[in-house]
């Protein structure tokens, strides 16, 4: 996402069943990426920052924190849906993203009901695996 | 070893039942443009009002993991709840996070977490040997004591090594 891309939606959109946001894939994360996350997010945990701590504690090296990544998907949903029409977010994290990691973030209506549309989310890294499994319910233009 | 701690008052008194923390904190400008940066969203709409209301809306809007702004309130950070659960830090992983919005959050809420203990279970894990998962659930209430949100959050605790 870049500055000059379309703002996202206040109003309710007309989304139906089997629509899909446009996948956004992330440019490679960096450890900068993860102390910033650290500073901006609060998360100071030294197993994201510290590699003597990540290596000590049985990881190759330092690995983002879930949240960073979880909250890049948040907000792709909040340009797709508009952010304030999320009425649910929840999301489980299945597995790591290490320095040098791609991740692609996809996004998916699985129904619509009383105009609150239900929306299955996932990242997945650049091999395939998957990072992030996440829900969403969204007011949406039935 | 769980107790109460409000960081805006700087007290500490007895813990109620699974009570972890209540914590003040403001939905402000400054943390909300760092925030939408760390995402790699530079768009300025995410904390200045003036780009908000040229995209049309009446407050500057928030992305929806905005809540661990409250983190930045609590002395140990966002490690502080695995810790007070007597969690050993670096087996800890953040399994699971899910957030439930009564009402948009907004730039310039003043919401109040308040957070506890909802779970506390051992179970055998995939590659053997035990976790704990631990479930945190805190609620948001903002200056008029309405309900803002809910956010609920599985920490797993691995296995010793």
């Amino acid at each position: 996402m870049s500055v000059g891309a379309a703002p996202p939606p206040v109003e309710p959109q007309p989304l139906r069943d089997g629509d899909e946001m446009a996948p956004v894939v992330t440019e490679p994360f960096t450890r900068t990426d993860f102390v910033r996350y650290a500073g901006s997010g609060g998360d100071y945990h030294p197993i994201h920052h510290d590699e003597e701590f990540a290596r000590a504690a049985g990881m190759p090296t330092v690995f983002g924190m879930g949240m960073l990544h979880a909250g890049m998907l948040g907000l792709a949903l909040a340009r797709w849906v508009g952010p304030e029409n999320i009425r649910f977010f929840g999301t489980r994290f299945t597995g790591q993203v290490w320095p040098g990691d791609v991740l692609t973030f996809r996004a998916r209506v699985t129904g619509v009901e009383d105009g609150l549309a239900s929306i299955e989310l996932s990242a997945e890294n650049q091999d395939g695996a998957s990072i992030l499994k996440a829900r969403a319910t969204a007011l949406v233009d039935a | 070893m769980l107790f109460l701690y409000d960081a805006a008052m700087g007290a500490e008194s007895e813990a109620m039942s699974g009570a972890l923390d209540s914590v003040r904190f403001p939905v402000e400008r400054s943390k909300l443009m760092e925030l939408a940066r760390t995402f790699k969203d530079p768009d300025p709409l995410w904390h200045d009002p003036e780009a908000a209301a040229e995209a049309g809306f009446d407050s500057v809007p928030v992305p929806p993991t905005a809540t661990v702004l409250a983190d930045h309130w609590r002395e140990r950070g966002a490690t502080f709840h695995a810790q007070a659960a007597g969690l050993d830090l670096p087996r800890v992983l953040h399994g699971e996070v899910s957030w439930e919005f009564l009402r948009p959050v907004q730039l310039g809420d003043e919401l109040t977490a308040v957070s506890s203990l909802a779970g506390d279970e051992t179970r055998q894990g995939k590659r053997g040997g035990e976790m704990r998962l631990v479930t945190v659930e805190t609620s948001y209430t903002d200056a008029a004591g309405e309900l803002v949100a809910r956010r609920r959050d599985t920490l797993i605790e691995t296995g010793p090594r």
